[in-house]
C-alpha cells in the first residue's frame, strides 16, 4: 500500500437486510456455446433439407429466411475475425519488445475467436441429434455436404500491407467491437452470447492499446 | 421470463457487490490510482441504481443488497487484483443475462444494456490487470 488515505471514497452502505447469498448462475462454460448449435447455417447456404433435423430440435421452428440471416451474420463474423487476425499478425511481425508481447496476446484472442466462431458455424450446420431422437442420420445431414465450405469464407483475409501501428490495431478493434455487438443483436441463443463476449473482448483490446 | 429475471437480479447483486468492494479497496490503492477507483465505484453505483429501477419497472422487486461481503475483506490487501475480480464478476453476470435474454423475443433493450455493461466491466477489468501484467490483461471471452 503506497497510501492508506481514504479520502473521497463512499463508505460501503450497510443495509439492515441479512447477507444475501450470491447464487448467481454460474457462467456458462465456453464449451456450452461451442457444443450444440443454433441454426442450420449450411442449410441456408446449400438448401433447406436439413431443416427437418429432429422433432425435438429448436431448429425445426426456424424459418428458412431466419436461418439465412443467421448464416449471413455468423459468416460475416468469421470474415471479420480473419481480417483482425491478419492485421494482428502483421502488427506482431513489425513490433518489438513489450508492444510485441501485448499484440501477440491480442492476436491469440483473435485465434480463439475464430476457432469458436468456426465451431459455432459447424455445429449449426451439423447439429447433434437430440437425445432419444429417432431421426435417421441421413436426415441430420445437410442437403449437400459441400454446403458448409461454401458457407464459410474459404480464403484467408488478405495480408495487410505497409506499416501497421498499435494505433491502427486499436481503431480496428473498436470498430470490430461495435460490429460484433450489432451482429449479436441479430442472433439468438448461444451464437448471440458468443458474439456479445467477442465484442467485449475486442473492446478490451482497444483498452489495452490505449 | 423467469430465467431472464433471475439473471437480471444476479447482475444487480454483482453491481451491489462491486460498489461495496470499491469502497473497501479504494483506500488501499496508491494515491495515483484512487481517482480511477472512485470513477469505477461511481459507475457501479449508477448501474446498480438504474438496474434496480429497471427491474422494479418490469414489475419485480429488486434484490436487496447484502448487509456485508465478508469474503471481500481478505482480498482487499491486493486491491488491484480485487478490482479486476469484481469487474470479472460483473462481466460474468451481464454476459449470463445477455445469454438468457437472447433466448426470448422482445428482449432487445435488456440485451443492449447487458452488452454495454459486459463491455464496460471487461474494459475496467483489463485496465486493472494491465497494471499487474500487461501480457495477461485480456481474455478471449470476457464473462466466461
Amino acid at each position: 500500500m503506497d497510501d492508506e488515505t481514504s479520502d473521497g471514497f463512499t463508505s460501503p452502505s450497510l443495509h439492515g437486510s441479512p447477507a444475501v447469498p450470491e447464487p448467481g448462475p454460474a457462467p456458462s462454460s465456453r464449451r456450452a456455446f461451442l457444443v450444440g448449435g443454433g441454426v442450420l447455417v449450411a442449410a441456408a447456404a446449400g438448401g433447406g433439407a436439413a431443416l427437418g433435423v429432429s422433432a425435438t430440435s429448436r431448429h425445426t421452428t426456424q424459418s428458412l429466411p431466419f436461418v439465412a440471416h443467421v448464416a449471413k451474420e455468423l459468416t460475416a463474423a468469421v470474415a471479420a475475425e480473419r481480417a483482425l487476425l491478419a492485421t494482428a499478425d502483421a502488427a506482431v511481425a513489425q513490433a518489438h519488445g513489450a508492444e510485441k508481447r501485448v499484440l501477440r496476446a491480442i492476436r491469440n484472442d483473435h485465434a480463439e475467436h475464430l476457432a469458436a466462431l468456426t465451431a459455432a458455424v459447424r455445429d449449426d450446420a451439423f447439429p447433434a441429434p437430440a437425445p432419444g431422437s429417432s431421426t435417421s442420420p441421413t436426415n441430420t445431414t445437410p442437403a449437400s455436404s459441400s454446403a458448409l465450405p461454401s458457407a464459410l469464407p474459404s480464403t484467408l483475409a488478405s495480408k495487410p500491407t505497409g506499416r501497421i501501428s498499435s494505433a491502427d490495431v486499436r481503431k480496428g478493434e473498436q470498430r470490430a467491437s461495435r460490429a460484433a455487438a450489432a451482429r449479436a443483436l441479430h442472433l439468438s441463443g448461444r451464437d448471440a452470447a458468443l458474439l456479445a463476449s467477442i465484442a467485449a473482448s475486442e473492446a478490451t483490446h482497444a483498452e489495452l492499446l490505449t | 421470463m423467469t430465467a431472464v429475471t433471475d439473471a437480471w437480479q444476479a447482475a444487480l447483486r454483482a453491481e451491489q457487490q462491486a460498489a461495496f468492494g470499491y469502497a473497501l479497496l479504494g483506500p488501499r490503492l496508491p494515491s495515483a490510482q484512487q481517482a480511477l477507483a472512485r470513477s469505477c465505484q461511481a459507475a457501479h453505483e449508477t448501474v446498480r441504481d438504474r438496474t434496480a429501477d429497471d427491474i422494479a419497472a418490469a414489475g419485480t422487486t429488486p434484490a436487496p443488497p447484502a448487509g456485508d461481503y465478508p469474503a471481500l475483506y481478505p482480498k482487499a490487501s491486493t486491491p488491484r487484483a480485487l478490482a479486476a475480480q469484481l469487474e470479472d464478476g460483473c462481466a460474468a453476470r451481464w454476459r449470463y443475462l445477455y445469454a438468457r435474454a437472447a433466448e426470448v423475443t422482445g428482449s432487445g433493450a435488456i440485451r443492449k444494456q447487458a452488452q454495454a455493461e459486459l463491455i464496460a466491466s471487461a474494459v475496467r477489468a483489463t485496465h486493472w490487470r494491465k497494471q499487474l501484467n500487461p501480457n495477461r490483461a485480456v481474455q478471449a471471452f470476457p464473462g466466461l
